[in-house]
């Protein structure tokens, strides 16, 4: 069963087409990067996988539920919102500019949808966040708040965050877009590890040699269309268009 | 120096209704004005168009106006409110529609991926709200709130057109009784310690909610 499957997405905003009749299927562990030019709709895919952005027309599927279901003639299709709501507790989110929670520490950040959303008892929510922070190496920020700590931190904090509610599925949008280059790499072995521990991920990303290095598929979006689907291999050393050789060329 | 204790006694009684409005007015205004506030920003068009004439009346009037209107004006319609339930009632109300407008601003004044992560982690409006938004909002719209609470322990003055017996109708009746300023300086210093004491809380508040900047 595919974890995530998307059918026909079409998102506009107004006239623009951000995304253009996308449809994707992810496996479970595969690692799928999505690249192209920016304004291609990367991210804006993305966000339609969590309905922080609402899908136009085409339907969405978490590990074979439907999240949500708009047909051409913009009908939405009736759906439980208890099983929606179950089916979306299997998505995490890692953001470009990384939304931590400015006013909580780096572990209440953490514990903080556990407790509140989960409603999961507190000694077992700390005990969890305390050992994902110790995976992403801040075991030491517990009590930091997000202005204390560098770029890096925040991200390696808002992935711990994300792991903290246990999804099946990692989105992650540019998450290394807003660091200083120094700080890129932190974040990305953070990223890598999750990859080798089989976590089902999608990574919007302008990092093409981390894209090449991690993924088990790469996806080239222009003008809100799938443009190529592939192996890094492919995709890096012959792609069938030529403007992702173009593109890719300008990148690395 | 007798007279002066003396004199202090009688305005510290007006002293103590002052306080009752006070505290009557920020427990029934704040909560109010937070929930017309969350109205306003993410509740229907109606009730925020509902809610921007509710401001822009009590806003746009002179408190006094209104304090007469909800004593007396109200008789008309066959309700006459006690003094204290009138003052109460109107204070309330007008602070609310300032207040409401402050925390507006300050919920409109954060960043749009707080909402985002609060719903990519599932959380709800209210859990997003209570929890991410409005602690938040709360510390930006801490200078502003000082001004209106500074403000209302001096407005508190205007229920004496309503025959209550507030901090400066007590030091007002000394002074028609024994022709000497000694009252109004007393009264002074008695308003300067409460705006005082309401600086030093908001001061402390905002020191204990630096932490995170």
């Amino acid at each position: 069963m595919a974890m995530v499957k998307l059918a026909n997405i079409h998102k506009y905003f107004g006239d623009v087409k951000a995304v253009d009749g996308v449809d994707l299927e992810v496996t479970p562990g595969e690692v799928v990067s999505i690249i192209g030019p920016s304004g291609s709709g990367k991210s804006t895919l993305l966000r339609c996988i969590n309905q922080l952005e609402t899908v136009n027309i085409g339907r969405v599927e978490i590990e074979g539920q439907a999240v949500v279901e708009i047909d051409d003639e913009g009908h939405r299709t009736h759906l439980d919102k208890g099983k929606v709501i179950a089916a979306q507790k299997k998505l995490g989110m890692v953001f470009q500019h990384f939304n931590l929670f400015p006013h909580k520490t780096v572990l209440e950040n953490v514990i903080e949808a556990p407790l509140v959303v989960n409603k999961e008892n507190r000694r077992s929510a700390v005990a969890r966040a305390e050992k994902l922070l110790e995976r992403v190496g801040l075991a030491d920020k517990h009590n930091a708040y997000p202005s204390q700590i560098s770029g890096g931190q925040k991200q390696r904090v808002a992935i711990a965050r994300a792991l903290g509610m246990e999804p099946d599925i990692l989105l992650c949008d540019e998450p290394t877009s807003a660091l200083d280059p120094e700080l890129v790499g932190e974040v990305l072995a953070v990223l890598r590890d999750l990859a080798h521990a089989n976590m089902t991920m999608l990574v919007v990303t302008h990092e093409m040699a981390f894209a090449r290095e991690i993924s088990d598929r790469v996806i080239f979006m222009d003008q809100g269309k799938v443009l190529e689907d592939g192996s890094p291999e492919k995709i890096f050393k012959q792609p069938d268009h030529p403007r992702i050789r173009d593109f890719i060329s300008k990148m690395i | 120096m007798e007279y002066i204790l003396s004199i202090t006694g009688h305005i510290l009684k007006g002293c103590g209704l002052t306080l009752q409005i006070y505290f009557v007015t920020v427990i029934g205004s704040v909560p109010l004005a937070i929930l017309f506030a969350l109205g306003r920003t993410s509740g229907p068009k109606f009730l925020d168009k509902a809610l921007g004439i509710y401001a822009w009346i009590f806003r746009g009037t002179p408190l006094l106006l209104q304090l007469f209107f909800f004593y007396y004006g109200l008789t008309i319609f066959g309700i006459s409110l006690p003094p204290f339930g009138a003052a109460a009632l109107t204070f309330i109300i007008n602070y609310a529609a300032y207040m409401m407008e402050i925390f507006r601003s300050g919920i409109q004044s954060i960043d749009k991926g707080q909402y985002e992560a609060a719903r990519a982690l599932n959380m709800s409006y209210w859990q997003t709200m209570w929890r991410i938004i409005l602690p938040q909002a709360f510390k930006r719209t801490l200078p502003p709130s000082t001004n209106e609470a500074i403000t209302l322990v001096k407005d508190t003055a205007l229920v004496v057109v309503i025959g209550m017996g507030e901090l400066l109708r007590s030091a007002k009746e000394i002074f028609t009784r024994d022709f000497t300023i000694t009252p109004f300086v007393i009264a002074a210093i008695f308003y300067l310690l409460l705006t005082s004491v309401v600086i030093n809380v908001f001061r402390t508040l905002e020191k204990k909610l630096e932490v995170y900047d």
